[in-house]
Protein backbone atom coordinates (compact mmCIF):
# COMPACT_ATOMS: atom_id res chain seq x y z
CA UNK A 1 0.00 0.00 0.00
CA UNK A 2 2.60 2.57 1.32
CA UNK A 3 5.37 1.53 -1.41
CA UNK A 4 5.90 4.03 -3.95
CA UNK A 5 4.05 4.37 -7.38
CA UNK A 6 5.04 1.63 -10.10
CA UNK A 7 7.21 -0.63 -7.77
CA UNK A 8 6.86 -4.41 -7.20
CA UNK A 9 7.94 -6.73 -4.40
CA UNK A 10 11.36 -7.74 -6.96
CA UNK A 11 10.52 -11.62 -7.64
CA UNK A 12 13.58 -12.08 -9.72
CA UNK A 13 13.74 -16.06 -9.55
CA UNK A 14 10.34 -16.51 -10.63
CA UNK A 15 10.41 -13.55 -13.36
CA UNK A 16 13.72 -15.66 -14.60
CA UNK A 17 12.18 -18.43 -14.79
CA UNK A 18 8.68 -17.61 -16.70
CA UNK A 19 11.40 -15.22 -19.12
CA UNK A 20 12.88 -18.41 -19.86
CA UNK A 21 10.02 -20.49 -20.57
CA UNK A 22 9.91 -19.10 -24.26
CA UNK A 23 13.51 -18.19 -24.66
CA UNK A 24 13.78 -20.49 -27.04
CA UNK A 25 10.66 -19.74 -28.86
CA UNK A 26 11.78 -18.27 -32.30
CA UNK A 27 9.08 -17.06 -34.75
CA UNK A 28 8.85 -17.51 -38.23
CA UNK A 29 9.21 -14.10 -40.42
CA UNK A 30 5.45 -13.52 -41.27
CA UNK A 31 6.59 -9.92 -42.46
CA UNK A 32 5.43 -10.49 -46.15
CA UNK A 33 2.34 -12.04 -44.95
CA UNK A 34 1.26 -9.13 -43.10
CA UNK A 35 2.25 -6.65 -45.68
CA UNK A 36 -0.16 -8.75 -48.18
CA UNK A 37 -3.07 -8.72 -45.50
CA UNK A 38 -3.12 -4.71 -44.93
CA UNK A 39 -2.27 -3.84 -48.60
CA UNK A 40 -5.71 -3.99 -49.85
CA UNK A 41 -6.77 -0.88 -50.84
CA UNK A 42 -9.07 1.06 -48.39
CA UNK A 43 -12.67 -0.36 -48.07
CA UNK A 44 -13.44 -0.61 -44.52
CA UNK A 45 -14.79 2.33 -43.68
CA UNK A 46 -15.87 3.41 -39.88
CA UNK A 47 -19.49 5.19 -39.65
CA UNK A 48 -20.92 6.53 -36.63
CA UNK A 49 -24.26 6.44 -36.36
CA UNK A 50 -25.54 10.02 -35.22
CA UNK A 51 -29.01 8.25 -34.11
CA UNK A 52 -27.02 7.42 -30.56
CA UNK A 53 -26.10 10.48 -29.43
CA UNK A 54 -26.79 10.92 -25.94
CA UNK A 55 -25.63 12.99 -22.46
CA UNK A 56 -23.29 9.95 -22.17
CA UNK A 57 -21.69 10.33 -25.44
CA UNK A 58 -18.34 10.72 -23.31
CA UNK A 59 -18.36 7.36 -22.66
CA UNK A 60 -19.70 5.59 -25.88
CA UNK A 61 -17.43 5.54 -28.95
CA UNK A 62 -19.57 3.66 -31.11
CA UNK A 63 -18.70 2.18 -34.04
CA UNK A 64 -19.96 0.47 -37.77
CA UNK A 65 -17.52 -1.22 -39.72
CA UNK A 66 -19.19 -1.13 -43.06
CA UNK A 67 -17.45 -2.98 -46.39
CA UNK A 68 -18.12 -0.96 -49.64
CA UNK A 69 -16.28 -1.48 -52.59
CA UNK A 70 -16.02 1.92 -53.69
CA UNK A 71 -15.39 4.06 -51.04
CA UNK A 72 -12.61 6.12 -50.23
CA UNK A 73 -8.99 6.02 -51.55
CA UNK A 74 -6.44 4.99 -49.27
CA UNK A 75 -6.25 6.79 -45.91
CA UNK A 76 -7.05 4.15 -44.00
CA UNK A 77 -10.35 4.09 -41.36
CA UNK A 78 -11.15 7.91 -40.43
CA UNK A 79 -10.87 8.86 -36.98
CA UNK A 80 -13.66 7.74 -34.86
CA UNK A 81 -15.20 10.34 -32.21
CA UNK A 82 -12.24 10.70 -29.65
CA UNK A 83 -13.48 8.68 -26.58
CA UNK A 84 -12.07 11.86 -24.81
CA UNK A 85 -14.77 14.45 -27.06
CA UNK A 86 -17.16 14.89 -24.23
CA UNK A 87 -20.53 16.02 -25.26
CA UNK A 88 -21.69 16.96 -21.87
CA UNK A 89 -19.89 18.17 -18.81
CA UNK A 90 -19.70 15.40 -15.80
CA UNK A 91 -23.55 15.76 -14.02
CA UNK A 92 -21.48 16.39 -10.64
CA UNK A 93 -19.37 16.99 -8.56
CA UNK A 94 -19.08 13.19 -7.75
CA UNK A 95 -17.54 12.42 -10.89
CA UNK A 96 -14.26 14.25 -10.47
CA UNK A 97 -11.01 12.15 -10.64
CA UNK A 98 -10.82 10.50 -7.48
CA UNK A 99 -7.75 8.86 -5.58
CA UNK A 100 -8.24 4.75 -5.46
CA UNK A 101 -5.58 2.31 -5.03
CA UNK A 102 -3.00 5.20 -4.16
CA UNK A 103 -2.92 5.97 -7.95
CA UNK A 104 -4.75 8.76 -10.14
CA UNK A 105 -8.20 7.32 -10.87
CA UNK A 106 -9.73 8.84 -14.23
CA UNK A 107 -13.23 8.44 -14.21
CA UNK A 108 -15.48 8.71 -16.45
CA UNK A 109 -19.31 9.15 -16.52
CA UNK A 110 -21.13 6.02 -17.87
CA UNK A 111 -24.70 4.41 -18.28
CA UNK A 112 -26.21 1.95 -16.25
CA UNK A 113 -28.99 0.83 -17.02
CA UNK A 114 -32.13 -0.64 -14.26
CA UNK A 115 -35.41 -1.09 -14.43
CA UNK A 116 -38.29 1.10 -13.43
CA UNK A 117 -42.13 0.94 -14.48
CA UNK A 118 -43.96 2.33 -16.87
CA UNK A 119 -47.49 1.98 -18.32
CA UNK A 120 -46.23 -0.70 -20.31
CA UNK A 121 -44.59 -2.78 -17.44
CA UNK A 122 -41.03 -2.87 -16.04
CA UNK A 123 -38.67 -1.32 -18.97
CA UNK A 124 -34.91 -0.20 -18.72
CA UNK A 125 -33.82 3.59 -17.33
CA UNK A 126 -30.81 4.70 -16.55
CA UNK A 127 -28.39 6.55 -14.52
CA UNK A 128 -25.13 8.06 -15.36
CA UNK A 129 -22.93 7.23 -13.04
CA UNK A 130 -19.13 7.84 -12.64
CA UNK A 131 -17.12 4.55 -13.82
CA UNK A 132 -13.01 4.03 -13.87
CA UNK A 133 -12.21 4.26 -17.22
CA UNK A 134 -12.12 1.13 -18.71
CA UNK A 135 -12.86 -0.94 -15.60
CA UNK A 136 -15.71 -3.10 -17.29
CA UNK A 137 -15.79 -4.84 -14.04
CA UNK A 138 -16.33 -2.10 -12.10
CA UNK A 139 -18.92 -0.99 -14.58
CA UNK A 140 -20.79 -4.31 -14.52
CA UNK A 141 -20.63 -4.73 -10.50
CA UNK A 142 -22.63 -1.31 -10.32
CA UNK A 143 -26.03 -3.22 -12.20
CA UNK A 144 -25.93 -5.63 -9.00
CA UNK A 145 -25.78 -2.52 -6.51
CA UNK A 146 -28.86 -0.63 -5.44
CA UNK A 147 -29.15 2.68 -7.94
CA UNK A 148 -29.43 5.92 -6.12
CA UNK A 149 -33.07 6.83 -7.62
CA UNK A 150 -35.89 5.36 -5.78
CA UNK A 151 -37.82 4.43 -8.51
CA UNK A 152 -35.62 2.13 -10.03
CA UNK A 153 -34.36 -1.08 -9.19
CA UNK A 154 -31.76 -3.76 -10.23
CA UNK A 155 -32.66 -7.65 -10.95
CA UNK A 156 -29.70 -8.69 -10.24
CA UNK A 157 -28.52 -10.49 -6.78
CA UNK A 158 -25.55 -8.63 -4.83
CA UNK A 159 -22.43 -9.60 -5.96
CA UNK A 160 -23.98 -11.25 -9.05
CA UNK A 161 -20.92 -10.52 -11.10
CA UNK A 162 -17.21 -11.26 -10.47
CA UNK A 163 -15.38 -10.09 -14.30
CA UNK A 164 -15.95 -8.41 -17.52
CA UNK A 165 -13.44 -7.77 -20.16
CA UNK A 166 -13.34 -7.37 -23.86
CA UNK A 167 -12.10 -10.01 -26.24
CA UNK A 168 -11.18 -8.34 -29.12
CA UNK A 169 -9.72 -4.97 -30.08
CA UNK A 170 -11.60 -1.78 -31.22
CA UNK A 171 -15.33 -2.59 -31.93
CA UNK A 172 -13.96 -6.23 -32.94
CA UNK A 173 -14.62 -8.41 -30.91
CA UNK A 174 -16.96 -9.45 -27.74
CA UNK A 175 -17.63 -8.94 -24.61
CA UNK A 176 -16.86 -11.69 -21.57
CA UNK A 177 -19.01 -11.52 -18.36
CA UNK A 178 -18.30 -13.80 -15.61
CA UNK A 179 -21.01 -14.70 -13.29
CA UNK A 180 -20.31 -15.07 -9.69
CA UNK A 181 -22.36 -18.36 -9.68
CA UNK A 182 -23.09 -20.70 -12.22
CA UNK A 183 -27.48 -20.87 -10.38
CA UNK A 184 -27.69 -17.66 -12.31
CA UNK A 185 -28.23 -19.76 -15.58
CA UNK A 186 -31.96 -20.38 -14.18
CA UNK A 187 -34.30 -17.62 -13.77
CA UNK A 188 -35.04 -17.13 -10.22
CA UNK A 189 -38.05 -17.52 -8.22
CA UNK A 190 -40.27 -14.69 -8.49
CA UNK A 191 -38.41 -13.24 -11.85
CA UNK A 192 -40.81 -12.61 -14.75
CA UNK A 193 -39.81 -13.76 -17.88
CA UNK A 194 -39.76 -10.06 -18.72
CA UNK A 195 -37.41 -8.82 -16.00
CA UNK A 196 -35.12 -11.70 -16.73
CA UNK A 197 -34.47 -10.07 -20.26
CA UNK A 198 -34.71 -7.10 -18.97
CA UNK A 199 -31.75 -8.08 -16.45
CA UNK A 200 -29.46 -9.58 -19.37
CA UNK A 201 -30.37 -6.19 -21.60
CA UNK A 202 -29.18 -4.31 -18.88
CA UNK A 203 -25.56 -5.86 -19.08
CA UNK A 204 -25.29 -5.37 -22.83
CA UNK A 205 -26.30 -2.06 -23.03
CA UNK A 206 -24.25 -0.56 -20.19
CA UNK A 207 -21.24 -2.58 -21.76
CA UNK A 208 -21.79 -1.29 -25.47
CA UNK A 209 -22.64 2.19 -24.76
CA UNK A 210 -19.43 2.64 -23.07
CA UNK A 211 -17.26 0.52 -24.84
CA UNK A 212 -18.67 -0.27 -28.77
CA UNK A 213 -20.54 -2.75 -30.11
CA UNK A 214 -19.69 -6.12 -28.92
CA UNK A 215 -21.93 -8.98 -28.21
CA UNK A 216 -22.04 -10.30 -24.86
CA UNK A 217 -21.16 -13.97 -23.75
CA UNK A 218 -21.45 -15.01 -19.97
CA UNK A 219 -19.50 -17.34 -18.52
CA UNK A 220 -20.28 -19.52 -15.21
CA UNK A 221 -17.24 -19.48 -12.44
CA UNK A 222 -14.49 -21.50 -13.68
CA UNK A 223 -16.39 -22.44 -17.12
CA UNK A 224 -14.10 -21.71 -20.46
CA UNK A 225 -17.43 -21.89 -22.54
CA UNK A 226 -20.10 -19.13 -22.53
CA UNK A 227 -23.60 -19.98 -21.18
CA UNK A 228 -26.80 -20.74 -23.02
CA UNK A 229 -28.78 -19.34 -21.07
CA UNK A 230 -28.35 -16.54 -18.42
CA UNK A 231 -31.57 -15.96 -15.84
CA UNK A 232 -33.16 -18.67 -18.01
CA UNK A 233 -33.14 -16.08 -20.93
CA UNK A 234 -31.71 -18.22 -24.01
CA UNK A 235 -28.27 -16.49 -25.66
CA UNK A 236 -28.24 -16.41 -29.39
CA UNK A 237 -26.00 -18.43 -31.92
CA UNK A 238 -23.63 -16.04 -32.77
CA UNK A 239 -23.60 -15.45 -36.48
CA UNK A 240 -19.92 -14.67 -36.56
CA UNK A 241 -18.81 -17.62 -34.22
CA UNK A 242 -20.44 -20.98 -35.24
CA UNK A 243 -21.58 -22.65 -32.18
CA UNK A 244 -20.56 -20.16 -29.71
CA UNK A 245 -23.92 -18.29 -28.05
CA UNK A 246 -23.87 -14.71 -27.32
CA UNK A 247 -26.52 -11.61 -26.39
CA UNK A 248 -26.79 -8.37 -28.40
CA UNK A 249 -29.40 -5.72 -27.48
CA UNK A 250 -33.04 -5.55 -28.65
CA UNK A 251 -34.57 -2.80 -30.32
CA UNK A 252 -34.80 0.79 -28.18
CA UNK A 253 -38.67 0.50 -28.54
CA UNK A 254 -38.84 -3.15 -26.86
CA UNK A 255 -36.83 -2.37 -23.84
CA UNK A 256 -36.12 1.18 -22.63
CA UNK A 257 -38.72 3.50 -20.92
CA UNK A 258 -39.89 6.21 -24.13
CA UNK A 259 -38.22 8.79 -21.75
CA UNK A 260 -34.85 8.52 -20.02
CA UNK A 261 -33.14 11.42 -18.13
CA UNK A 262 -29.47 11.22 -18.04
CA UNK A 263 -29.22 14.87 -16.65
CA UNK A 264 -29.19 15.95 -13.71
CA UNK A 265 -28.31 12.81 -11.07
CA UNK A 266 -30.85 11.69 -8.17
CA UNK A 267 -29.63 14.41 -5.47
CA UNK A 268 -27.85 16.37 -7.31
CA UNK A 269 -27.27 19.67 -5.71
CA UNK A 270 -27.64 23.67 -7.39
CA UNK A 271 -26.82 26.66 -5.26
CA UNK A 272 -29.94 29.20 -5.76
CA UNK A 273 -29.96 31.33 -8.65
CA UNK A 274 -28.50 28.80 -10.64
CA UNK A 275 -29.47 27.21 -13.94
CA UNK A 276 -30.56 23.24 -14.11
CA UNK A 277 -29.62 21.70 -17.21
CA UNK A 278 -31.35 18.61 -17.91
CA UNK A 279 -31.06 16.28 -20.78
CA UNK A 280 -31.96 13.15 -21.79
CA UNK A 281 -33.55 11.02 -24.86
CA UNK A 282 -37.12 9.89 -25.19
CA UNK A 283 -39.53 8.44 -28.35
CA UNK A 284 -42.34 10.65 -28.35
CA UNK A 285 -45.43 11.53 -30.05
CA UNK A 286 -44.36 14.22 -32.59
CA UNK A 287 -40.92 14.47 -30.12
CA UNK A 288 -43.14 16.41 -27.60
CA UNK A 289 -41.48 16.05 -24.14
CA UNK A 290 -42.80 17.98 -20.98
CA UNK A 291 -40.99 19.27 -17.86
CA UNK A 292 -41.68 20.37 -14.73
CA UNK A 293 -40.32 21.32 -11.47
CA UNK A 294 -42.13 20.98 -8.10
CA UNK A 295 -41.96 21.07 -4.67
CA UNK A 296 -40.68 17.45 -3.48
CA UNK A 297 -43.44 18.19 -0.31
CA UNK A 298 -46.75 19.97 -1.26
CA UNK A 299 -45.93 19.45 -4.64
CA UNK A 300 -46.57 23.29 -5.71
CA UNK A 301 -45.39 23.47 -9.37
CA UNK A 302 -42.34 25.94 -9.89
CA UNK A 303 -42.02 25.87 -13.38
CA UNK A 304 -42.85 24.02 -16.54
CA UNK A 305 -42.18 24.03 -20.34
CA UNK A 306 -41.66 21.65 -23.16
CA UNK A 307 -39.02 20.80 -25.18
CA UNK A 308 -38.74 18.26 -28.70
CA UNK A 309 -36.95 15.15 -29.08
CA UNK A 310 -36.81 15.49 -32.82
CA UNK A 311 -35.76 13.33 -35.48
CA UNK A 312 -39.08 11.30 -36.54
CA UNK A 313 -39.38 7.64 -35.34
CA UNK A 314 -37.54 6.18 -32.33
CA UNK A 315 -35.39 7.65 -29.93
CA UNK A 316 -34.08 11.39 -30.02
CA UNK A 317 -32.13 13.24 -27.85
CA UNK A 318 -33.83 16.36 -26.11
CA UNK A 319 -32.31 18.94 -23.73
CA UNK A 320 -33.09 22.55 -21.57
CA UNK A 321 -32.67 24.52 -19.11
CA UNK A 322 -34.25 26.00 -15.93
CA UNK A 323 -33.38 29.73 -14.27
CA UNK A 324 -33.54 28.59 -10.66
CA UNK A 325 -33.66 32.47 -9.90
CA UNK A 326 -35.97 33.11 -6.97
CA UNK A 327 -36.37 29.78 -6.74
CA UNK A 328 -36.02 29.02 -2.86
CA UNK A 329 -33.95 26.81 -1.06
CA UNK A 330 -35.60 23.37 -0.66
CA UNK A 331 -36.00 19.76 -2.08
CA UNK A 332 -37.57 19.76 -5.42
CA UNK A 333 -38.53 17.07 -8.01
CA UNK A 334 -37.74 17.72 -11.61
CA UNK A 335 -39.76 14.85 -13.79
CA UNK A 336 -40.63 14.91 -17.66
CA UNK A 337 -42.90 12.73 -19.72
CA UNK A 338 -44.07 11.93 -23.32
CA UNK A 339 -46.89 13.53 -24.96
CA UNK A 340 -49.96 11.06 -24.85
CA UNK A 341 -52.57 11.85 -27.77
CA UNK A 342 -54.56 8.97 -26.57
CA UNK A 343 -55.25 10.96 -23.06
CA UNK A 344 -55.34 7.67 -21.13
CA UNK A 345 -52.73 8.10 -19.23
CA UNK A 346 -50.27 5.99 -20.79
CA UNK A 347 -47.07 8.80 -20.48
CA UNK A 348 -44.54 7.24 -19.75
CA UNK A 349 -41.84 9.48 -17.68
CA UNK A 350 -38.88 9.70 -15.55
CA UNK A 351 -38.03 11.90 -12.24
CA UNK A 352 -35.14 13.13 -10.36
CA UNK A 353 -35.09 14.21 -6.69
CA UNK A 354 -32.58 17.61 -6.57
CA UNK A 355 -31.61 19.83 -3.85
CA UNK A 356 -31.59 23.78 -4.13
CA UNK A 357 -29.73 25.30 -0.93
CA UNK B 1 12.85 4.55 -25.26
CA UNK B 2 10.56 5.71 -28.36
CA UNK B 3 11.75 5.33 -32.11
CA UNK B 4 11.58 9.11 -34.34
CA UNK B 5 8.97 11.22 -34.49
CA UNK B 6 5.98 9.41 -34.92
CA UNK B 7 3.62 11.56 -36.54
CA UNK B 8 5.78 11.28 -40.49
CA UNK B 9 4.40 7.33 -40.00
CA UNK B 10 1.58 6.00 -42.00
CA UNK B 11 0.71 2.83 -41.13
CA UNK B 12 2.27 0.85 -43.34
CA UNK B 13 5.72 2.58 -42.04
CA UNK B 14 4.31 2.19 -38.44
CA UNK B 15 3.66 -1.89 -38.93
CA UNK B 16 7.29 -2.45 -40.12
CA UNK B 17 8.80 -0.66 -36.96
CA UNK B 18 6.61 -2.30 -34.72
CA UNK B 19 6.92 -5.60 -36.03
CA UNK B 20 10.71 -5.21 -36.18
CA UNK B 21 10.55 -4.34 -32.78
CA UNK B 22 8.08 -5.98 -30.98
CA UNK B 23 7.17 -9.06 -33.20
CA UNK B 24 9.37 -11.63 -31.22
CA UNK B 25 8.20 -10.78 -27.66
CA UNK B 26 4.86 -10.52 -28.18
CA UNK B 27 4.61 -14.19 -29.73
CA UNK B 28 6.77 -15.18 -26.73
CA UNK B 29 4.04 -13.07 -24.59
CA UNK B 30 1.35 -15.19 -26.32
CA UNK B 31 3.31 -18.41 -25.92
CA UNK B 32 3.21 -17.91 -21.89
CA UNK B 33 -1.05 -17.29 -22.32
CA UNK B 34 -1.55 -19.82 -25.20
CA UNK B 35 1.08 -22.31 -24.88
CA UNK B 36 0.74 -23.52 -28.33
CA UNK B 37 3.47 -21.45 -30.70
CA UNK B 38 1.43 -21.61 -33.81
CA UNK B 39 -1.55 -19.87 -32.32
CA UNK B 40 0.48 -17.57 -30.69
CA UNK B 41 2.16 -16.35 -33.60
CA UNK B 42 -1.68 -16.47 -35.32
CA UNK B 43 -3.02 -14.10 -32.06
CA UNK B 44 -0.06 -11.52 -32.80
CA UNK B 45 -0.16 -11.15 -37.07
CA UNK B 46 -4.21 -10.81 -36.15
CA UNK B 47 -3.30 -8.14 -33.57
CA UNK B 48 -0.55 -6.45 -36.07
CA UNK B 49 -2.96 -6.52 -38.71
CA UNK B 50 -5.76 -4.46 -36.53
CA UNK B 51 -3.16 -2.04 -35.48
CA UNK B 52 -2.50 -1.20 -38.96
CA UNK B 53 -6.18 -0.27 -39.56
CA UNK B 54 -6.24 1.50 -36.54
CA UNK B 55 -2.98 3.67 -37.43
CA UNK B 56 -5.36 6.24 -38.34
CA UNK B 57 -6.22 6.59 -34.26
CA UNK B 58 -3.76 5.84 -32.84
CA UNK B 59 -0.34 7.66 -34.80
CA UNK B 60 1.72 7.28 -31.66
CA UNK B 61 4.18 4.11 -31.49
CA UNK B 62 3.35 4.15 -27.29
CA UNK B 63 -0.41 4.27 -27.80
CA UNK B 64 0.24 1.89 -30.63
CA UNK B 65 2.23 -0.56 -28.62
CA UNK B 66 -0.10 -0.30 -25.88
CA UNK B 67 -3.43 -1.26 -28.09
CA UNK B 68 -1.11 -4.70 -29.46
CA UNK B 69 0.07 -5.23 -25.93
CA UNK B 70 -4.00 -5.34 -24.95
CA UNK B 71 -4.64 -6.88 -28.51
CA UNK B 72 -2.51 -9.52 -27.75
CA UNK B 73 -3.71 -10.24 -24.57
CA UNK B 74 -7.22 -10.30 -25.73
CA UNK B 75 -7.33 -12.21 -28.61
CA UNK B 76 -4.80 -15.01 -26.76
CA UNK B 77 -7.67 -14.99 -23.70
CA UNK B 78 -10.26 -15.41 -27.11
CA UNK B 79 -8.25 -18.01 -29.04
CA UNK B 80 -8.10 -20.27 -25.95
CA UNK B 81 -11.53 -19.87 -25.42
CA UNK B 82 -12.78 -20.36 -28.55
CA UNK B 83 -10.41 -22.73 -30.13
CA UNK B 84 -9.88 -25.72 -28.06
CA UNK B 85 -5.74 -24.61 -28.12
CA UNK B 86 -4.83 -26.34 -25.16
CA UNK B 87 -6.02 -29.72 -26.15
CA UNK B 88 -4.60 -28.83 -29.76
CA UNK B 89 -1.24 -28.41 -27.67
CA UNK B 90 -1.67 -31.62 -25.91
CA UNK B 91 -2.40 -33.60 -29.13
CA UNK B 92 0.75 -32.34 -30.43
CA UNK B 93 2.90 -32.56 -27.72
CA UNK B 94 1.60 -36.08 -27.17
CA UNK B 95 2.79 -37.05 -30.67
CA UNK B 96 6.16 -35.67 -30.27
CA UNK B 97 7.25 -36.73 -26.88
CA UNK B 98 10.31 -39.50 -27.64
CA UNK B 99 12.13 -40.84 -24.89
CA UNK B 100 13.66 -37.75 -23.52
CA UNK B 101 17.85 -37.80 -22.51
CA UNK B 102 19.01 -36.24 -19.53
CA UNK B 103 21.36 -34.33 -21.18
CA UNK B 104 21.36 -30.50 -20.31
CA UNK B 105 19.01 -29.22 -23.38
CA UNK B 106 16.31 -31.54 -22.38
CA UNK B 107 16.72 -30.63 -18.74
CA UNK B 108 16.06 -27.23 -20.05
CA UNK B 109 13.00 -28.25 -22.11
CA UNK B 110 11.78 -29.82 -19.18
CA UNK B 111 12.01 -26.48 -16.87
CA UNK B 112 10.24 -24.67 -19.70
CA UNK B 113 7.81 -27.30 -20.05
CA UNK B 114 6.90 -27.22 -16.25
CA UNK B 115 6.94 -23.82 -16.21
CA UNK B 116 4.26 -23.06 -19.25
CA UNK B 117 2.68 -26.11 -17.12
CA UNK B 118 2.11 -24.33 -13.86
CA UNK B 119 1.20 -20.51 -15.91
CA UNK B 120 -1.79 -22.94 -17.55
CA UNK B 121 -2.81 -24.03 -14.34
CA UNK B 122 -3.57 -20.37 -13.06
CA UNK B 123 -6.91 -18.22 -13.74
CA UNK B 124 -6.49 -16.41 -16.44
CA UNK B 125 -6.43 -13.12 -14.67
CA UNK B 126 -3.43 -14.36 -12.86
CA UNK B 127 -1.38 -15.74 -15.78
CA UNK B 128 -2.06 -12.65 -17.81
CA UNK B 129 -0.69 -10.17 -14.79
CA UNK B 130 1.82 -12.67 -14.35
CA UNK B 131 3.08 -12.61 -18.11
CA UNK B 132 2.60 -9.10 -18.48
CA UNK B 133 4.73 -8.20 -15.06
CA UNK B 134 7.58 -10.53 -15.48
CA UNK B 135 8.08 -11.00 -19.11
CA UNK B 136 7.54 -7.76 -20.52
CA UNK B 137 8.40 -6.10 -17.01
CA UNK B 138 4.79 -3.77 -17.31
CA UNK B 139 4.19 -1.33 -14.34
CA UNK B 140 1.05 -2.32 -12.06
CA UNK B 141 -0.59 0.61 -13.91
CA UNK B 142 0.13 -0.55 -17.48
CA UNK B 143 -0.92 -3.81 -16.19
CA UNK B 144 -4.35 -2.39 -15.66
CA UNK B 145 -4.44 -0.58 -18.42
CA UNK B 146 -4.07 -2.98 -20.77
CA UNK B 147 -5.96 -5.89 -19.16
CA UNK B 148 -9.05 -2.94 -17.87
CA UNK B 149 -9.08 -3.84 -14.39
CA UNK B 150 -7.95 -1.73 -11.27
CA UNK B 151 -4.44 -1.52 -9.65
CA UNK B 152 -5.90 -3.34 -6.47
CA UNK B 153 -6.88 -5.97 -9.00
CA UNK B 154 -3.51 -6.22 -10.74
CA UNK B 155 -2.11 -6.59 -6.98
CA UNK B 156 -4.13 -9.30 -5.76
CA UNK B 157 -4.11 -11.01 -9.29
CA UNK B 158 -0.09 -10.75 -8.68
CA UNK B 159 0.12 -11.94 -5.46
CA UNK B 160 -2.14 -14.54 -5.64
CA UNK B 161 -0.97 -15.96 -8.78
CA UNK B 162 2.89 -15.43 -7.73
CA UNK B 163 2.23 -17.53 -4.44
CA UNK B 164 1.12 -20.34 -6.62
CA UNK B 165 3.30 -20.10 -9.36
CA UNK B 166 6.00 -20.02 -6.23
CA UNK B 167 4.62 -23.47 -4.58
CA UNK B 168 4.08 -25.07 -8.32
CA UNK B 169 7.68 -24.52 -9.01
CA UNK B 170 9.28 -24.79 -5.82
CA UNK B 171 11.89 -27.53 -7.75
CA UNK B 172 13.34 -24.99 -9.68
CA UNK B 173 13.28 -22.11 -7.42
CA UNK B 174 15.67 -24.28 -5.26
CA UNK B 175 17.95 -25.10 -8.03
CA UNK B 176 18.52 -21.40 -8.50
CA UNK B 177 19.19 -20.04 -5.38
Amino acid sequence: MTTPDDRWDTDDALATLVVDAVADVEPGDVLAGLRARTRTPARRRWVVPTLTAGVVAAATVVAVAVLGHDTAPTAGPTPLVSPSAPASKPASSAESPTDIDSGAVVLEPAAVYYVGDTPAGPRLYRETLPVRQGDMAGLVERLSEAPADPDYRTLWPAAAFEDASFDGAGADGFFSVTLSDAALAARPAGMSATESSLAVEAVVRSLQDAYGRGRVEFYAPGSSSPMDTVLGVAADLDPEHSGVRSFDRSPDLDVLSQVLLDEPSEGQTYPTGDTLEFAGEAASFEGNVTWRLQRYEGMEIIDQGNVTAEGGDGFYPFSGEVDLTGVPAGRYTFMVWTDDPSGEGNSYTDDRVITIE
Amino acid sequence: MSPTPPSGWDADTALEQLYAAHWRSLVRLSVLLVRDQSTAEEVVQDAFVAVHGRWGRLRDPDKALAYLRQAVVNRSRSALRHRGVVERHAARQARSSDAPGADEASLAADRRGAVLDALRTLPERQREVLSLRYYLELSEAEIAEALGISRGAVKSHASRGSAALRIALAAYLEDRS
